[in-house]
């Protein structure tokens, strides 16, 4: 497919275990494991998984900040791995961080914060400069006298908006969104996603939002990734994960969502037993020998789930 | 975005916008704040404006010539500190030698911080193996005995001077603040601020240098003028056990070495309490501007 901006294919992100009296490797950690990922144009791919199964490795490893032991990673038709190769990616590339409190250097003005990326690719003058964070502050919503003020005078959204500031800066195509969201109160939450849908559809960005909030992604994504150790467990529209759950583990997690339906509180809650029984028993059929999940099939254009092979 | 938003944006002077208190504002503020370290920073000024000015009129020659018809005078009119066994200036000695002391503290803190900071900050950056090999040379640099190679240096070059001397002694002491810098860079690297200036597509260099060290800036202040106070006391302590500068060329040190003969030290305490009750001084008041500077760097203790 040619409008795929973002195209990661059978990634795998090890990290080696050293020890005993030489130091040598003993084992790999499999941060990641053979995740392959397309993401179309003006799209939001929403990569969803519990603490540790490898989102983040998965998202920095796009942005270069991880090593990638194997697999490719091509970007709008250029491979941003392999050797001796240096695309320099980052003003098409941006990413915005988790903490909205270590990624902001506190040391600096908001100004020079957020002109940093733009001394880096564009020679601006002094006042052009001005005007291009302004103009940035009105998009995020920000007034004009935070330009010279330093990061801990702003509370956690703001300070959020302040990096978002910063990503769109030089009007990239692909933005990894590292839960934007997971630091800041849910009052706050709505906020900082509507406004980064507004300028996703103003600057026709393309997101890799990483999550864990179910609820989130439902509200951002259009499609979504499960992960589970390392791995896919299943891939679609969010209309075919939210409704057509078919891996026992997106199962459950569908079902966790809490629901605000107080007719059918009890009813829910039986349902979700059910699942946990069935997870409880069953769910280890569902993961190969290694406790991690199959390849992936397709069961229909876009709906692909690691269902267990039957041999 | 409304139209009563918008005119928020428009017509700004840039100018009127507020900017937060700058950095040099936040340290006078603090030092008026804290009346000891005021105290400290005119005093210490005063000493040496005093000292480098006086030394202006002052010559070392005639000072260090010996006069056998003033020895072991106490202070009077003409010696206004007296003289010693050489009947040679105290006065005029404790001038020049706070001169040529406060030179060298602050020659080799300049010299040894400078060179540890950057030394560290590159090893705490890149970690891994640059750091692993770069520190092994700092081990290497800590065993060696340095009172040892000075003694040695000392005796074998045959005219030193001030930045010579300094140069020998930074050579030996920069390895402590390397140590230092290293640790709190190894942490600092971690945050996201630093992946973010990478992703925004800053060099290492920039990086290390706009980014990183401006946050170790209040542990850089404060090992700064710890230091300061530790190297004039180091080379007076040389000059005092008789490995520093000669006598004919005055230093704190070499004024307290006079103390060591058991006559002077009883009966002629002139000769020695001066430069003694100076390096107290300068030390305390150094230390004391220190604490002020390190506070004026971190924004939770600040009491100004």
């Amino acid at each position: 497919m040619s409008n795929n901006i973002l195209e990661i294919k059978d990634l795998k992100v090890h990290y080696p275990v050293r020890g005993g009296f030489f130091n040598t490797i003993k084992d790999y950690v499999k941060a990641v494991d053979g995740v392959s990922i397309n993401v179309p144009v003006g799209t939001t791919y929403g990569l969803v998984g519990e603490s540790g199964s490898g989102k983040t490795t998965t998202g920095k490893a796009v942005m270069g900040l991880n090593h990638v032991t194997e697999g490719t990673i091509m970007f709008n038709g250029h491979e941003l791995t392999g050797k001796g190769k240096k695309v320099d990616n980052h003003k098409d590339i941006q990413m915005i961080f988790q903490d909205p409190y270590s990624s902001l250097n506190v040391r600096k003005r908001v100004f020079d914060i957020i002109t940093e990326p733009l001394n880096n690719y564009e020679s601006l003058t002094k006042a052009e400069r001005v005007n291009r964070v302004l103009e940035l502050l009105k998009i995020v919503g920000l007034p004009p006298s935070a330009i010279y003020k330093y990061p801990h005078e702003f509370s956690g959204g703001q300070r959020q908006r302040i990096g978002v500031a910063r990503a769109i800066a030089l009007r990239p195509k692909l933005i990894i969104a590292d839960e934007p969201v997971s630091a800041l109160d849910v009052s706050v939450q709505a906020q900082v996603l509507n406004f980064m849908q507004e300028i996703q559809k103003e600057m026709d960005l393309t997101m890799l939002f990483i999550a864990h909030d179910l609820g989130v992604v439902r509200h951002m994504c259009s499609y979504l990734g499960i992960m589970y150790r390392g791995r896919l467990v299943e891939e679609g529209t969010v209309d075919d994960i939210f409704n057509n759950p078919q891996h026992l583990y997106t199962k459950r997690l569908v079902a966790a969502i809490p629901d605000i339906d107080v007719d059918h509180v009890e009813k829910n809650l039986v349902l979700r037993n059910q699942l946990k029984e069935e997870y409880e028993q069953n769910f280890a059929d569902y993961l190969d020998e290694e406790g991690r999940a199959f390849p992936l099939q397709q069961i229909s254009d876009t709906h692909r789930v690691a269902l267990p092979v039957r041999s | 975005m409304s139209t009563e938003n918008n005119n928020l944006y428009d017509n700004i002077n840039v100018g009127d916008l507020p900017k937060s208190t700058p950095g040099w504002k936040i340290v006078v503020q603090e030092i008026l704040a804290d009346k000891l370290a005021l105290f400290s920073l005119i005093i210490f000024t005063l000493i040496t404006c005093y000292v480098f000015g006086l030394t202006l009129f002052l010559s070392l020659r005639d000072i260090v010539t010996v006069d056998l018809f003033a020895i072991n005078v106490a202070p009077n009119d003409e010696w206004r500190l007296g003289t010693d066994y050489g009947g040679r200036d105290i006065f005029g000695q404790l001038i020049i030698g706070t001169r040529n002391s406060l030179a060298i503290g602050i020659l080799v803190t300049l010299l040894s911080v400078g060179f540890g900071i950057v030394y560290g900050v590159i090893c705490g950056y890149f970690g891994g193996h640059i750091d692993n090999a770069m520190m092994r040379f700092v081990d290497f640099m800590i065993i060696l005995p340095f009172l040892m190679i000075v003694v040695v240096f000392v005796t074998i070059v045959p005219s030193y001077d001030i930045f010579t001397f300094s140069l020998m002694m930074a050579v030996f002491l920069w390895m402590g603040t390397a140590r230092l810098i290293r640790s709190l860079a190894l942490q600092e690297r971690e945050l996201d601020y630093i992946n973010a200036s990478r992703t925004m597509g800053s060099s290492h260099f920039k990086i290390i240098f706009t980014q990183l060290l401006p946050n170790l800036v209040g542990i850089i202040i404060v090992n700064g003028t710890l230091s300061l106070a530790a190297n004039i006391g180091i080379e007076a302590g040389l000059s005092f056990i008789g490995f520093g500068f000669p006598e004919d060329y005055p230093s704190l040190g070499t004024l307290m070495a006079y103390a060591q003969n058991t006559q002077t030290l009883q009966h002629r305490p002139w000769v020695w309490m001066p430069a003694a009750i100076l390096i107290l001084i300068l030390m305390l008041c150094v230390r004391n501007v220190g604490e002020a500077l390190r506070r004026a760097g971190d924004a939770r203790q600040r009491q100004g």
